[in-house]
């Protein structure tokens, strides 16, 4: 698992549960919008499967970095997450429902 | 009992001369005690300086002395101050002594006081008659007598110097002379031995000649003997004119047999041969398997070489280095196997494995079913035959993956094949986002995870939210149903 450091976002890919496979793809040639070097810095590696990974995917993107003296991420601390907007579609839905109900009532159309 | 007349007296400077009273015929008992002076100044007499006293009587005879009558030396020196006792024979004849004292050294020098006057007054009544004579009494004599000796000796050590020196000189005469003997002598004896070298060489060569010329003599002598007087028979044979007899030599048995013995089955087992290239040793389980192979309808491939029951196109990569013909299920099958770099394509280097089984005479009931028949597409490959499968594999390195294609009956290939394709997650970031794989998928699925939305997408066409790229897929949609909502997690699976 690669894990952004600018917003916190994550990826994996089967054949890297370990690696940051952004370098390799950038020292190959392969465009991936940065440098090797970029990639190296931007992103964090954390193993897939493990307990922070779990964490991270289960919090993203609300927490905060953990790191240790090095540098290196050993933790993540959740924070809180704002409460899912309605959709407008989801609100549109709810008044056509809404006054689907009232027509109905009026017409004494029983379900 | 004596007295001392003091006076002064001046080596350079002549003054007053002293004048000294005295009565006549006085004996050992006047002394004069002189002091010298040079320039008025004391004048010490050297170390080694001898004094005389001379005086010159009234009556024309004189003294010279430094001893009294009785042997005592009657002139002492102190420093400056000399001391002389008057002699008997100095105060004999009444009247004027004139009187001055001598130093010597012992070179011969000579320094004489000025004189000083002594007046001898007569006695009044002679005891008895003492003639007046001359007096000389002179240690000095001695000294010159010893001086003298002195130079004698001198001189003998001169004449004993130049004694040693010609001593000096005959011992290096003699010395010369005796090493000149014994050079002499060494060149006397190097010439000797010299000579008695060649003498030696020389009787040496000698005897080598006649040794020489004795065994000319020997060889010759040997070549004219006839073998035959000396030689009778061997084994009943006698010998020829050159003297050789011809013997039958041989062995008692081989393989237990006698007489002309003929190699037969069993006389060598295989450990005690070699391969040849046309025949080879199998082992048992080599053996075995050969055997089940040609037995059953059902048994593995014989395409091994030493190899186990795992015998398959893998082992026979590692075991097979040039083509086997093999007989497969009791038909005539050419099986060939190479591999080769394919190169770089599509971004993947490829190693290409080539299985060829060239099969004829197959009965109708086989008849386009199930025999492999792998070939490559490099323009020498086998060609597809109406009965098999060509299956075309490579590696692709870049992703560590095996891909593959097929073909059957025709020219027309599959397309690549990855049996195992590629997937993973990621989370949304409430926009367009970029999923790097490093290839262009074929076909890409996204699912969000935790509800039923799900996309998917090919090369020329797809759902909302997922499009391939060259490199990957992007995926868009940052509302709650779409493919990057803020927080949501995604799942993809990804074919090549």
């Amino acid at each position: 698992m690669i894990v952004s450091k600018s917003n916190k976002s994550y990826q994996t890919m089967n054949d890297f549960p370990d690696e940051n496979w952004l370098v390799q793809f950038a020292e190959q040639g392969i465009d991936i919008g940065m440098t090797a070097e970029e990639a190296e810095t931007a992103f964090y590696v954390v193993e897939d499967g493990s307990a922070l990974a779990m964490k991270i995917v289960s919090s993203t993107p609300y927490y905060d970095f953990v790191t240790d003296e090095k540098g290196n991420l050993v933790d993540v601390t959740p924070t809180a997450k704002p409460q899912p907007e309605t959709s407008r579609e989801e609100q549109l839905e709810a008044q056509v429902a809404a006054l689907q109900s009232q027509v109905d009532a009026l017409l004494g159309v029983s379900e | 009992m004596q007295v001392t007349k003091a006076i002064n007296i001046d080596l350079i400077e002549k003054s007053v001369k002293p004048l000294i009273y005295a009565k006549q015929n006085d004996s050992q008992t006047r002394f004069i005690a002189a002091s010298l002076f040079a320039n008025g100044q004391p004048f010490s007499v050297p170390d080694g300086v001898v004094a005389m006293f001379r005086a010159g009587k009234p009556d024309g005879t004189a003294c010279f002395y430094d001893s009294n009558e009785t042997g005592t030396p009657a002139i002492t020196i102190e420093g400056n101050l000399v001391t002389v006792e008057l002699a008997e024979q100095v105060l004999t004849a009444p009247g004027n002594v004139q009187a001055e004292i001598n130093f010597y050294t012992a070179g011969g020098e000579k320094l004489t006081s000025f004189s000083f006057a002594i007046q001898v007054e007569k006695s009044v009544l002679t005891d008895q008659e003492i003639v007046s004579s001359d007096y000389y009494n002179v240690l000095t004599a001695q000294i010159k007598a010893a001086q003298d000796a002195a130079q004698n000796a001198q001189t003998s050590a001169g004449q004993a110097e130049q004694a040693l020196q010609e001593v000096e000189q005959l011992v290096n005469t003699v010395s010369e002379t005796i090493q000149q003997a014994g050079q002499d002598q060494v060149s006397n004896i190097q010439q000797a031995g010299q000579e008695q070298i060649t003498a030696v060489q020389q009787a040496g060569a000698q005897q080598t000649a006649a040794a020489a010329a004795e065994a000319d003599r020997a060889q010759g002598y040997a070549e004219s003997i006839n073998p035959a007087q000396f030689v009778k028979t061997v084994n009943g044979t006698g010998p020829d004119a050159s003297g050789n007899v011809e013997v039958q030599a041989g062995v008692a048995s081989v393989f237990g047999r006698t007489g002309e013995v003929i190699a037969q089955e069993g006389d060598y087992n295989a450990g005690q041969i070699e391969e040849t290239a046309s025949r080879v040793f199998v082992s048992p389980e080599q053996k075995t398997k050969i055997d089940t192979a040609y037995s059953t309808s059902s048994g593995p491939l014989p395409i091994e070489n030493g190899g186990t029951e795992a015998d398959n196109a893998e082992t026979a990569r590692e075991n097979l280095d040039v083509p086997q013909k093999v007989n497969v299920l009791g038909h005539n099958t050419n099986f060939n196997y190479t591999s080769y770099n394919g190169g770089d394509a599509n971004d993947i280097t490829r190693e290409f494995h080539e299985f060829v089984f060239n099969m004829t005479n197959i009965p109708s009931s086989d008849s386009g079913y199930g025999f492999l028949d792998v070939s490559t597409t490099n323009g020498s490959g086998f060609a597809p035959s109406s009965q098999g499968v060509i299956l075309q594999k490579f590696y692709g390195y870049s992703s560590g993956r095996m891909f593959y294609r097929t073909r059957r009956n025709g020219t027309t290939w599959s397309n690549w094949l990855c049996p195992f394709p590629f997937n993973g997650t990621y989370s949304g970031t409430g926009a367009e986002q970029t999923i790097s794989l490093g290839f262009q998928p074929r076909f890409v699925m996204v699912k969000k995870i935790g509800a039923t939305n799900h996309w998917w997408a090919d090369q020329s066409s797809g759902d909302q939210y997922v499009t391939i790229t060259s490199t990957g897929f992007t995926v868009s949609g940052t509302s709650s149903s779409g493919a990057s909502y803020s927080g949501a997690s995604y799942r993809y699976i990804a074919w090549r």
